[in-house]
């Protein structure tokens, strides 16, 4: 065990007789409402309680956990490729981003390299995640403010996201793609996976670009009610830890893909000096509701062009780091075929067996839709990790909901909600 | 036509104090009026949800309903039968008697209202097919299509219009839910609030027609008389029907139900046939604010704009009455479409955006307006009014900047008790606001405002 499994003496703190409201002030004519957790705009379960004087929120409190299931206690139960079945459902608004993430950072921690063909696809499937969640928020933006029929144009367009996870992992939804050194199964054809993205990103995305840019950009009411509403500053961004778009649409130029490179965002990714991939980094000023729809728009549009330039160079050779890393389930036929094949796959999935992993622990992150997604990752030898823990972005996002909300009006906080978009079941884990 | 024969006169087979005099006639058909335009509204309502689904799903790429039914046009009978099977739930502490009544009085006022709607013009008896006329004694008489001939009818609809509110806030109060509250407590200051620039503009039209009887009203817009209220009122015609639109509850208006602030607002603890009422009290609402535009600004049955003799006659016999019954239900159809295109393209209100909206926009606009008309018929220039509303807009857009304004309604008001919104004194953030400044009840200021950062 690397660490001591006691808890720390020494801090005494205990959570029953903490007082956390202390600085409550009961003042006249408020009210108390209870916002969710059952309720249309709060998107899944979030419970909010408002104090309200009239329609305007003195005080917002929100309350978590109403979806906490435990993952990462089960992540020290799972080894680390079944554990992508439960990090594939924390964010499940783009579900192949925590794929991603998450063995991203087992690779780290293991050392292991993925071939140019598998960082590739992973940088490009990792955009389409992003291109899923913004396209989702931003229409959300709208539904949140009585707009459906925005929703309903970004929503259209996930569906052919949809196929093309489909296409790549055999799952619409929770694509479960990812294994340690690469995917559980090579493109079924590489012709056909970049004829489905190109019709994708050439074809649906700038349609639904316009149409979305035409029905909310200059619409009246909705800049009304976005722009000024949940403000936040660049130096309060940072001092409470905001990432993602929520960050950058304060004026933070925080983006993991730039600051802290990995797969073909990093320079020299196929070993041969290949160019990292050109792309710009959205950054807004204002920090409020509107500039944070600006900066997912703006997203998009670099995500297609980072789409648009790895497409056409995604290389020949293995999809896994090579069967003598001992770390890639071998394919069948080998299993079938070759007595080596047979004993790595015994080696990996036996009982007593399992990986040779070095006892150590790593951070890392990427940069998911809604910010720095990252995973802490402690081995301790074994099978399975010893520890397991999520950075989640709405985690962090969230905390700042009611310096965002507080004096502003209950029609706002659907707004603010939705321009955090808060994913509860990331949050709560 | 031998099977009619000792039928000539079937008037002797009447009782006595039934005479076939021109106001026997007119309620006898105002009475037939209001039993088939019921049904046809009803009906219009249930199909009025059909067609706003299968209208959005256009809008949004969709296919709608299309599983009931050939072309899925049994749906509304479906969800009729839906709405009368579900339990009928009271929730716990509710006021019974008023939960139970408030559907029903927001059906009667939306439904009355259709009394005075002239849905054809005046049928000419003698012209019945058959010799109706003269076996009923009713040769010369001439009825108009109306549920009742109400030479007041627009002050009638004025008054009417607004009581529909008392169901929305007594549903809203009843239900024992904040939710439901607050949706009671917008609703009622929305509609009084959009009552001025609605009747404001409704008296441009009247006078400049110089009458508040609706069916004088669509004379003056057709055959020869005049060009439509339309293109002579442009400025009160989005006047009234953006009134109209907030009336009826009706998005981007839709504050007082905002199904994603206030779940279901007034109507949240509402189910079975109870919601089916607000439901379709709903789109009674805007099909007779639809019919209510046609006959004050789209001429009613009048078919051309420009007021041309080439035109629907006003009067006739039934094939030109029906036809301009139809035209009056294709207009009231499109005006409904129309609304339902809004819907499924705006975002709401926020409610102080709404009130700006109305007291800050409409109201200045429409007392301009009424100013404008009111120079220019004691001039006598009714019949380039048009000319007004260009005046009227060109006003607005000079003097509109100078009118009092409320400063950007997005900042931050400080509050006692926020943590992050605090009441602070002497740095310019204290606002207005009623409780904000009241400090009676503030037991420690300083221990109360702590920042946790």
């Amino acid at each position: 065990m690397p660490y001591t499994l006691s808890p720390d003496e020494t801090i005494g703190l205990d959570v029953e007789s903490t007082e956390y409201l202390k600085d409550h002030v009961q003042a006249p004519d408020r009210w108390v409402l209870n916002f969710g957790p059952q309720h249309p705009a709060t998107h899944t379960t979030l419970r909010i309680v408002l104090e309200l004087d009239g329609e305007r929120v003195a005080r917002a409190t929100p309350h978590i956990g109403y979806l906490h299931s435990g993952f990462e206690k089960l992540g020290e139960h799972h080894d680390w490729n079944q554990w992508v079945c439960t990090a594939s459902r924390m964010d499940y608004v783009s579900p192949i981003v925590n794929d991603i993430a998450w063995h991203h950072a087992v690779e780290t921690l293991f050392g292991i390299d993925v071939t140019p063909r598998c960082k590739v696809v992973r940088t490009i499937m990792a955009e389409i995640g992003r291109l899923q969640n913004h396209l989702l928020c931003i229409g959300a933006a709208g539904l949140d403010l009585g707009a459906f029929t925005g929703f309903l144009y970004g929503f259209n367009e996930r569906e052919f996201i949809y196929d093309i996870v489909e296409y790549v992992s055999g799952q619409r939804f929770h694509p479960d793609w990812t294994r340690v050194g690469g995917a559980w199964r090579d493109l079924p054809d590489d012709d056909t996976f970049v004829r489905m993205v190109r019709n994708f990103i050439d074809v649906r995305l700038p349609k639904a670009i316009t149409d979305l840019e035409t029905l909310l950009n200059r619409n009246r009411i909705f800049r009304d009610r976005l722009e000024g509403v949940g403000t936040i500053s660049r130096e309060d961004a940072i001092a409470w830890s905001l990432t993602g778009p929520m960050a950058r649409a304060s004026g933070v130029r925080r983006d993991v893909r730039k600051d802290e490179p990995y797969l073909c965002y990093a320079p020299n990714w196929d070993g041969e000096g290949a160019d990292p991939v050109k792309f710009s980094v959205a950054v807004g000023s204002k920090g409020d509701c509107f500039e944070r729809y600006l900066v997912r728009m703006e997203e998009v549009k670099q995500s297609a062009k980072i789409i648009d330039q790895l497409i056409h160079r995604i290389p020949k050779g293995s999809m896994n780091v090579g069967a003598d890393s001992k770390a890639v389930i071998p394919p069948k036929g080998d299993v079938y075929g070759s007595i080596e094949g047979t004993i790595q796959l015994f080696e990996l999935v036996m009982h007593n067996r399992g990986w040779d992993v070095p006892v150590g622990e790593t951070y890392t992150a990427i940069e998911s839709p809604n910010g720095e997604l990252g995973f802490f990752v402690v081995g301790a030898g074994g099978k399975y990790p010893w520890r397991v823990r999520c950075r989640p972005p709405c985690f962090m996002n969230y905390q700042c909901f009611p310096k965002l909300i507080e004096g502003h009006q209950l029609a706002d906080v659907v707004a603010v909600i939705g321009s955090i978009n808060v994913i509860a079941a990331e949050l709560d884990r | 036509m031998p099977a009619l024969m000792g039928l000539e006169n079937l008037t002797q087979y009447l009782p006595s104090w039934v005479a076939p005099t021109p106001a026997f006639c007119q309620i006898v058909t105002g009475m037939l009026v209001i039993l088939v335009m019921l049904h046809v509204i009803l009906g219009g309502c249930a199909y009025g949800i059909m067609l706003e689904r299968k209208l959005s799903a256009w809008m949004q790429d969709r296919v709608g309903p299309n599983r009931v039914g050939p072309a899925g046009l049994l749906q509304p009978i479906a969800d009729g039968l839906k709405f009368i099977m579900k339990e009928e739930y009271t929730p716990r502490g509710a006021d019974k008697v008023l939960f139970m009544i408030a559907p029903t009085l927001i059906m009667i006022p939306a439904m009355i209202s259709f009394a005075i709607v002239p849905w054809g013009g005046t049928l000419e008896l003698s012209q019945l097919p058959f010799g109706l006329a003269k076996m009923l004694g009713v040769e010369g008489i001439t009825v108009r299509l109306a549920g009742a001939v109400v030479n007041v009818g627009m002050i009638y609809l004025l008054a009417v219009a607004s009581l529909g509110v008392y169901g929305v806030a007594l549903g809203g109060w009843a239900s024992n839910s904040k939710f439901s509250f607050l949706g009671g407590l917008r609703a009622s200051a929305q509609m009084i609030s959009y009552e001025i620039p609605m009747g404001l503009a409704l008296l441009c039209v009247v006078l400049t027609a110089g009458t508040l009887d609706p069916y004088a009203i669509i004379e003056a817009q057709s055959h020869g008389n005049g060009m439509w209220n339309l293109l002579q009122h442009p400025v009160a015609a989005v006047l009234f029907y953006t009134c109209m639109l907030a009336e009826s509850n009706r998005a981007p208006f839709d504050l007082a139900e905002a199904e994603s602030e206030l779940v279901g607002g007034y109507h949240t603890e509402y189910s079975s046939m109870r919601f089916a009422m607000f439901f379709l009290a709903e789109y009674f609402h805007m099909i007779t604010g639809a019919a209510f535009f046609s006959v004050l600004f789209l001429g009613g049955w009048s078919l051309n704009p420009f007021g041309g003799s080439l035109d629907l006659p006003m009067q006739g016999g039934l094939p030109i009455v029906l036809a301009q019954v139809g035209v009056m239900l294709g207009k009231v159809t499109f005006m409904v479409a129309f609304a339902m295109a809004i819907r499924w393209t705006l975002p709401r209100f926020r409610f102080d955006q709404l009130m700006k909206l109305a007291w800050e926009g409409m109201i200045p606009t429409a007392l301009v307006m009424l100013l404008i008309t009111a120079v220019f018929t004691y001039l006598g220039w009714a019949s380039s009014i048009w000319a007004g509303s260009l005046l009227c807009v060109a006003v607005m857009y000079l003097v509109g900047p100078m009118l009092p304004h409320q400063k950007n309604p997005n900042h931050r008001i400080g509050m006692i008790g926020s943590r992050f919104s605090p009441l602070v004194e002497g740095t310019g953030s204290v606002s207005s606001h009623p409780v904000a400044m009241s400090d009676a009840a503030i037991p420690d200021r300083r221990q109360g405002l702590q920042s946790i950062h």
